[in-house]
């Protein structure tokens, strides 16, 4: 690592800081709102907001570095060992779907986010399935695609706003 | 942006469509898988068989893991639900009654799932209360 490198890691630090423990705020929140309709493993992914709007602000490496940092602090926190193998499907399967969709440059904000929270239910099934030993469980995701979707498209609108306003953050 | 949104546009519908209509297909097939009544539940733990117990005799299903009850399923009128669980969510419980094929419930916690299976003849007689 030559000089340049450190001093523009040096730089970037408080700010991850910042972003991990604002995405560890908004995985608390979630934990406390009850949100649920018969369908578990379905959650608002208030943190995915995070995510997008990095992918659009800074860097994809930067984005999925503070969502992993998050999913094991807030595994340990509010969670158990499980959660985060779950959580770490989702995550990545989504990260993957929504890095593709925003790298083709052909869709809008809403969309990565819609792809994204789609895919981040299908991943925590596929592990589900791969720990439990169970297809059955595939039979909630209809369901959890539906519940994706719409969560991902709420977010999606959320991002679409706060992308030109968080610009100013990330100009170096 | 002549007339176009900032949130969707073309292209996204073109997207967003395909996907609904997969979102559709798949609830579609899962309805039909729905229509058969399955006869038996299968309750497994850790990925192994536990136990089948008929759906058609209401009884009450300890299921115990290292010698200690866990969960308690229970069949009344032909459905299946999780009665009792020890994990601190309860979310097992919430997700209700099962009758039909391929439809189960799943305690994450504890490894537990109980599913409805075509199932000839259950392989363990069960203790009924």
């Amino acid at each position: 690592m030559n000089e340049w490198h450190g001093k523009k890691l040096i730089k970037q630090l408080p700010l991850w800081g910042i972003l991990v423990s604002l995405a560890l705020i908004l995985s608390f929140i979630e934990s406390l709102i009850p949100f649920y309709f018969g369908i578990p493993g379905m959650k608002l992914g208030l943190c995915n907001a995070i995510v997008v709007i990095l992918l659009y602000l800074s860097s994809a490496r930067e984005a999925l570095l503070i969502n992993l940092c998050r999913i094991v602090l807030a595994g340990f926190l509010f969670g158990n060992a499980f959660g985060i193998l779950y959580s770490f499907g989702g995550a990545l399967l989504s990260f993957l779907c929504m890095w593709t969709v925003y790298r083709t440059g052909l869709f809008t904000i809403t969309t990565v986010s819609i792809i994204g929270g789609l895919t981040h239910n299908i991943g925590q099934l596929c592990v589900a399935s791969a720990v439990l030993e169970n297809v059955n469980i595939f039979w909630y995701a209809p369901a959890l695609m539906l519940a994706g979707a719409v969560t991902g498209a709420v977010i999606g609108v959320l991002a679409t706003e706060l992308i030109p306003r968080l610009r100013f953050l990330f100009i170096s | 942006m002549n007339g176009m949104s900032k949130y969707v546009r073309k292209n996204d519908i073109i997207l967003l469509s395909c996907i609904a209509v997969l979102i559709f297909v798949s609830f579609g097939l899962r309805i039909h898988s729905m229509m058969n009544n399955g006869s038996t539940i299968e309750i497994t733990v850790d990925g192994k068989v536990y136990g089948r117990y008929a759906l058609e005799q209401d009884q009450r299903i300890p299921v115990e893991i290292d010698d200690e009850t866990k969960n308690i399923v229970v069949i009344a009128d032909g459905e299946a639900y999780m009665a009792e669980a020890s994990c601190p969510d309860k979310l097992c419980i919430h997700q209700g009654r099962i009758e039909s094929r391929s439809q189960s419930i799943v305690c994450l916690p504890n490894r537990v799932i109980v599913t409805v299976v075509d199932g000839e003849e259950p392989e363990i007689d069960s203790m009924t209360d």
